[in-house]
């Protein structure tokens, strides 16, 4: 489930830039670089992941404004993403 | 240059079929003999009237070969396309754009070998009249339809509720077909040609015209308009800032084509009103009017290439 829900949020953020085009476009990235199907992403994927975006997005469009909209919220997931396991290990040390 | 010769050479068969149409055309515009009453009305030689009518049919090759890029360019846009949400209707959209593309050569071919036909053989005249304006409908009805259902399959994936021409727009098209039909009406040789040399428009008695010509002509150009209002519409509405930005060429593309396909048929149909008018002004609304046709094709072919970009990238 875990791995659905972070397709579906990169989906979601994507869609806001890509529109129907999205879903397509994730499959792809991650097929061609990632080496599995979107819908089996996990968080360990996402810095890669958001690093490959950018290099693609960079093509379509010019408008920077854009760009950095668009990976500002995905390095934002990422981070959010890399912090749960840290407070985890943080909540299992002081037990 | 290299890309666009690419293209020709990967989609050899329709490429081929257009530039046997263009040979096909500019020989029959060649071989063709004006008129003496044609040649006196605009004060021509023989020579003049061949150098005229080539200087239209060159821009109407080259037209034709610019339609056939656009349409070669989205084909392979939406061959990427696969199953997402948009492919239905950009497929469906893609076969109604091949429909006009090929319309075309088709329409200006038909039109120039049966006058070239009639020419020597006037019994036959009234005949291929009407089948020319038949054809030209059926081929026209079917890519209007096309296009507006796959405009309307387009605008289904955003939250518009409700697409096709605004309250005002539509206003306009009333106005617009009450003109028409008023024009059609007035047209003195509808029915019988005024000379032997010149031909009648219809052929067909005024309830026929009514019935088989004026109502369906009215209603496939509602569906042409109503399609550019929904590419619009699915434009602004449709999720996704980069892909609205990509999408707005190919929209505006599909609007002037439409559009304008809708303004040459009409100049068409009422050639033989605006006869009336000089030569110099027929021919500057014709070029207008090919001109932007072919803008609207460059615009479909620049809108699909960055769209494909989201694609391959």
């Amino acid at each position: 489930m875990a791995h659905t829900t972070i397709y579906q949020r990169v989906l979601e953020i994507s869609e806001d830039y890509l529109g129907p085009a999205a879903p397509r476009f994730l499959e792809r990235l991650a097929t061609n670089h990632l080496g599995k199907p979107a819908t089996r992403l996990t968080h360990t994927d996402l810095p890669e992941l958001v690093v490959w975006i950018k290099l693609a997005v960079t093509v379509i469009t010019e408008d920077q404004t854009l760009i950095n909209g668009y990976m500002g919220r995905l390095e934002e997931l990422a981070d959010t993403q890399r912090v749960q396991p840290v407070a985890k290990r943080v909540k299992r040390k002081k037990q | 240059m290299r890309g666009l010769a690419t293209l020709l050479r990967k989609y050899w068969a329709l490429s081929f079929v257009f530039l046997a149409a263009a040979t096909w055309y500019v020989t029959l515009t060649v071989a063709n003999i004006p008129s003496v009453d044609t040649l006196s009305k605009y004060h021509l030689s023989q020579l003049q009237a061949h150098l005229l009518l080539l200087t239209i049919a060159v821009p109407y090759v080259l037209i034709w070969m610019v339609g056939l890029i656009g349409f070669l360019k989205l084909h392979v846009y939406t061959k990427f396309l696969k199953a997402g949400k948009d492919a239905r209707g950009f497929k469906t959209l893609m076969a109604g754009v091949f429909m006009l593309t090929v319309w075309l050569p088709f329409s200006t071919l038909l039109s120039t070998t049966s006058a070239n036909y009639y020419a020597h053989h006037a019994a036959a005249t009234a005949w291929l009249v009407r089948f020319d304006n038949y054809a030209n409908i059926v081929f026209l009805l079917v890519a209007f339809y096309l296009v507006h259902l796959g405009s309307t399959r387009l605008l289904a994936i955003t939250r518009v509720k409700r697409g096709g021409m605004s309250h005002r727009q539509t206003a306009l098209y009333v106005i617009f077909a009450a003109l028409y039909v008023f024009v059609v009406f007035n047209d003195s040789v509808r029915q019988v040609a005024a000379t032997d040399t010149t031909t009648a428009t219809y052929y067909l008695s005024d309830w026929w015209i009514l019935l088989t010509i004026v109502i369906p002509r009215l209603y496939m150009w509602f569906l042409g308009f109503s399609a550019a209002a929904n590419m619009i519409l699915y434009r602004q509405e449709v999720k996704g800032a980069i892909y609205r930005d990509a999408l707005r060429l190919l929209a505006l593309g599909i609007t002037g084509i439409v559009g304008t396909t809708v303004l040459l048929r009409i100049v068409q149909s009422l050639s033989t009103t605006l006869n009336e008018l000089s030569l110099t002004l027929l021919l500057l609304l014709l070029y207008l009017l090919l001109t932007i046709i072919a803008g609207g094709y460059v615009l479909l072919a620049k809108g699909a290439e960055r769209l494909r970009k989201i694609e391959e990238s």
